[in-house]
């Protein structure tokens, strides 16, 4: 029994490996374009030939961007067809669980959707560095946005907030992916089946307005900060925003935490009791 | 021989549609079954049941002593009625996808099939022929060494011609001592080769039987599930 068991729990890792394979077969082409066309916008400016650095810089701008969105075009395009299509023969009858089957999807689409911000966020200040440089424009780049760190009066404090900013930008990303899995999932159910398409916009909309209305109460009657002080202390602070330092507000991060179990586990009951592949 | 599948009291409703009324059976392992119905009669839900497809229902499933679920399923080969293979996948990705999940898979004996079904290698699922596809889902459910076999409509869409030779690769490359279950309503087709039958009608349990028990009086399989589906169709 325990051999078998393992043997259950190791299919995991053939199941990342093998959703990342079938994923990588259309992502990575667009960020080999992206890779061709900075290489270009260098090109273009070592030999100072106006054509090739504009195409370089406009096609690694818009790829930046296309990739954002393609992205998110697969995580809902796989989920929809490896599961509840046809294809939903072979994997929900591999020897995983649901749990395991979700975990794998939001493992390897939460990675290339945190690429694609960053990719975006690199090419935009890679090109905003360029324009400052050379023509003097003011356009917010990553070290740009350094500058807000000028007040803080440590560098302890400037990376517990970079580190707060990222896992919170993470964990949005996670919530913002399990909410459209949950709401596909949902709307595959013997009610919505039928019409799954507008039943899995309203779900979603209808998670994001409990998410964002329930943000806002938490925030009015259910404070919780974290304040940096300026002795590089850090200490919480319950209900208060107006205490001296910079505060940063844990209740939103802590839902959205609780939300994403929540909903993970939902979602993987979902697929297990509720759906029947057509 | 040991108890493969027990089913008690199995009921599985769509909202106000029983599709199964209180099911219940047991079967021993190591043999040919045929489970047999008319279309609609509850066979794929039964087999998506066993399978671990659905779970949403009532009374009792074990499969191997075990509750359909990840266990079970690497346990249990399934060939459904459907086309599954993903639109990216050549026959090679097909079958390296199989044999990375499942430990008992035979690759080189998926390879040497895939010649010998002349399919070939490095096309795309989505741009073969429907009788290739169902070819390379054979290939890809026999070349496992699993404890049970459940293929639903094996030669549904295959034309008679084709028939026997899908029968004759189904069993030639069926491990010994597993079992395997077949569900059709082309029972002439198959009943040469089973060894007990489980007949399902409107969602119920209309026969459970040996073929030897049963052919005793001289009839055949195709014979009895004829008046067992007259008398059945008649209230």
């Amino acid at each position: 029994m325990t051999g078998s068991s393992d043997r259950v729990k190791g299919k995991m890792f053939q199941l990342v490996k093998n959703d990342f394979l079938a994923s990588a077969r259309v992502i990575p082409l667009f960020y080999l374009i992206e890779i061709v066309a900075i290489a270009a916008f260098y090109i273009g400016q070592k030999m100072e030939n106006s054509k090739v650095l504009i195409i370089g810089f406009v096609v690694s701008l818009v790829v930046a961007f296309l990739l954002v969105f393609v992205s998110f075009f697969f995580v809902v395009y796989d989920y929809q067809k490896s599961l509840f299509g046809q294809q939903g023969y072979l994997s929900f009858t591999l020897p995983v669980n649901s749990r395991q089957l979700l975990g794998s999807k939001l493992i390897v689409y939460g990675f290339w959707m945190l690429v694609s911000f960053a990719d975006f966020i690199l090419v935009l200040d890679l090109l905003g560095k360029f324009a400052d440089r050379e023509y003097g424009e003011m356009i917010d780049t990553a070290s740009g946005l350094l500058t807000m760190f000028a007040d803080f009066p440590s560098k302890a404090q400037i990376i517990a907030y970079a580190v707060y900013f990222i896992i919170e930008f993470f964990a949005l990303v996670l919530s913002f992916i399990i909410m459209i899995y949950f709401a596909i999932a949902a709307s595959h159910m013997r009610k919505f089946q039928k019409a799954n398409i507008i039943w899995s916009v309203l779900i979603f909309i209808a998670t994001g307005i409990i998410y964002v209305v329930v943000i806002n109460l938490l925030e009015k009657y259910l404070g919780v900060y974290l304040v940096l002080g300026d002795d590089k202390s850090f200490t919480f602070n319950f209900g208060d925003p107006t205490t001296p330092g910079t505060q940063l507000t844990l209740m939103p991060f802590l839902f959205m935490v609780l939300q994403d179990v929540a909903y993970f586990f939902l979602t993987a009951h979902i697929m297990h009791k509720r759906i029947n592949i057509k | 021989m040991e108890e493969i599948i027990r089913i008690n009291n199995l009921t599985k409703s769509y909202g106000t549609n029983t599709v199964l009324k209180n099911v219940s059976f047991s079967l021993e392992g190591g043999q040919i079954i045929g489970l047999l119905g008319p279309n609609g009669s509850g066979k794929t839900s039964l087999i998506k049941i066993l399978t671990g497809l659905i779970n949403d229902y009532t009374g009792e499933v074990l499969v191997n002593g075990l509750k359909p679920g990840a266990r079970t399923k690497s346990m249990v080969a399934y060939l459904p009625e459907k086309t599954y293979l993903a639109s990216w996948m050549t026959a090679d990705d097909a079958i390296k996808y199989i044999a990375d999940f499942y430990d008992d898979f035979d690759l080189p004996k998926a390879m040497h099939m895939l010649d010998m079904f002349q399919l070939p290698h490095k096309q795309k699922a989505r741009t073969m022929s429907k009788g290739q596809q169902e070819k390379l889902q054979l290939i890809l459910v026999m070349c496992r060494n699993a404890k049970i076999y459940i293929l639903d409509e094996p030669m549904g869409g295959v034309d008679p011609a084709a028939r026997d030779f899908i029968l004759d690769s189904i069993i030639k490359n069926r491990p010994e001592g597993s079992t395997l279950m077949m569900s059709t309503h082309l029972i002439h087709d198959i009943e040469g080769v089973l060894d007990s039958i489980v007949m399902i009608g409107r969602g119920r349990l209309l026969m459970q039987d040996s073929v030897s028990h049963l052919t005793q009086s001289g009839k055949t399989v195709n014979e009895v599930f004829k008046e067992v589906f007259a008398s059945d169709w008649q209230f």
